[in-house]
């Protein structure tokens, strides 16, 4: 299933181009956050840089990382439309402390701000980068792992903030969750 | 009545602290203290700050202070009042022979392009656009080095406003010299080491300061804890002094740390400390690099 994907800009929520500190950070954060809960339907958001001058990085923390931080597992983000050095470095840096993965795509290439992967979930999260959507025993077969491996990788993935996953009825009549990637 | 005088010579924050230093069993727990600043002395801009918030403190407190410059107009008075010294300046503060006619700061307002007037922070009252004025500066000069002012400007001063609780301003300066600029944070609330020490884990008990100043601007310190995500603004300052070589000066109480970065990065081993210095409140933090 694809998901439907809504572009926030973050400059229309700031006073200016400009944005620094944690109380203009957390003002568009509460913005921003009001945006995604107005569109209850839409897992992926992407968040748009376009405009935006300057920044640091108690403002990228408490403006984008926090609220990522906050939706993690019920929504994800990209950042989009970003690419200033130090904008990007500002963002990096707040993410790395809050512990929360962002993905910038630039066509089929990607890019994480934060956190990286563990080394034991590394290959499995690229795989899953370049498939629309997986299941556990679709993963296991993939990579050659045995099922409950593959299961425990992807919840990983899941609950750290690097794949979603959405509930599906199996042919089993059991839950099966399908995990896709933010992009 | 301990008298201070400032040599004719140029004083930057270093030479400050040792004259200072010297002076510290005269002048501490005294009722008047006299500055005198000899008509030669030149003032770099982080001594000047940082010697504002020092004799507002005292003044704050109750101590009378006096500066005598000697004669009107000379050079020394002139710069001060350029940069806004004399505006921010506690009016209990007697200055010899007389204060200035006019703000040199106010009537150049923002149209040197070297030297930014002493700007005020205050928690109840602050410029929203203070970082970025300040950062357009550098801009126009060097679009990166706009953008690194921005973020450290950003984040020091935000500091001030999160934890300083100081009832006196703090201030923020920038200056541009030849192959170098220089800008400065200053306030005279609770000192970084104050704010940190008792939030810190045990592993941090027998840490020296030098250690937790490098850790605070290396990997980032918070007293909200490790998993609050805090604490990354004065990595991000350090990162971007560290892209131009700068320097870094971290005055705290009695406590001043000079960092010089190795390697890409600020380590212990390359810190200068010293202890026991005259009490100055706050947390004042000077980066100085070359362009």
């Amino acid at each position: 299933m694809k998901q439907s994907c809504l572009t926030i800009r973050l400059v229309d929520l700031m006073k200016s181009q400009d944005g620094w500190g944690n109380a203009q950070g957390k003002a568009v954060g509460a913005l921003l956050e009001s945006k995604i809960l107005a569109h209850p339907l839409n897992e992926i958001f992407q968040v748009s840089f376009k405009g935006v001058e300057r920044t640091d990085a108690s403002f990228s923390r408490e403006s984008v990382v926090e609220i990522a931080n906050r939706f993690r597992t019920k929504k994800a983000f990209i950042i989009v439309d970003l690419e200033d050095s130090d904008l990007i470095e500002n963002l990096e840096l707040a993410a790395e402390k809050k512990n929360q993965p962002l993905f910038m795509w630039h066509g089929d290439s990607w890019r994480i701000l934060g956190p990286q992967p563990t080394k034991g979930n590394a290959d499995l999260l690229h795989y899953v980068l370049t498939v629309p959507e997986i299941t556990t025993s679709s993963a296991s077969s993939a990579l050659e792992l045995k099922i409950t491996n593959a299961s425990t990788k992807l919840k990983q993935l899941w609950e750290s903030g690097f794949i979603m996953r959405r509930e599906e009825l199996a042919q089993s009549g059991g839950i099966e969750f399908i995990y896709y990637r933010i992009r | 009545m301990p008298i201070v005088t400032f040599p004719e010579v140029w004083i930057n924050s270093d030479k400050l602290e040792s004259i200072l230093w010297r002076a510290k069993a005269s002048i501490q727990g005294c009722h008047h203290i006299h500055f005198e600043l000899l008509p030669s002395t030149k003032i770099l801009l982080d001594a000047a700050v940082i010697f504002l918030s020092l004799i507002n403190q005292l003044a704050s407190e109750g101590t009378l202070i006096s500066i005598d410059f000697g004669t009107e107009d000379t050079e020394v008075m002139g710069y001060l009042n350029r940069m806004g010294f004399f505006d921010h300046l506690d009016s209990r503060i007697i200055v010899l022979p007389a204060r200035p006619a006019f703000s040199g700061a106010q009537l150049y307002n923002r149209h040197n392009r070297n030297l930014v007037e002493i700007a005020r922070i205050n928690p109840q009252e602050y410029d929203d656009e203070l970082p970025g004025r300040l950062a357009d500066v550098l801009q126009s000069k060097d679009k990166k080095l706009g953008k690194a002012a921005f973020t450290i400007f950003g984040e020091l001063i935000d500091n001030v406003l999160s934890h300083s609780s100081s009832k006196l301003d703090a201030y923020a300066a920038l200056q541009t010299y030849k192959n170098g600029i220089m800008v400065i944070v200053s306030d005279s609330g609770k000192g970084l080491l104050e704010t940190l020490r008792p939030k810190l884990p045990k592993k941090y008990a027998q840490a020296s300061d030098v250690d937790i100043v490098v850790e605070a601007f290396e990997k980032g310190l918070s007293r909200h804890g490790n998993r609050s995500g805090r604490g990354c603004g004065l990595t991000t300052c350090a990162r971007k002094a560290k892209q131009f070589h700068g320097k870094l000066l971290v005055r705290l109480a009695d406590t001043r740390v000079n960092l010089t970065p190795s390697d890409d990065s600020y380590t212990p081993d390359t810190a200068f400390c010293y202890h026991d210095l005259l009490t100055i409140r706050g947390t004042h933090i000077c980066f100085d690099f070359f362009v």
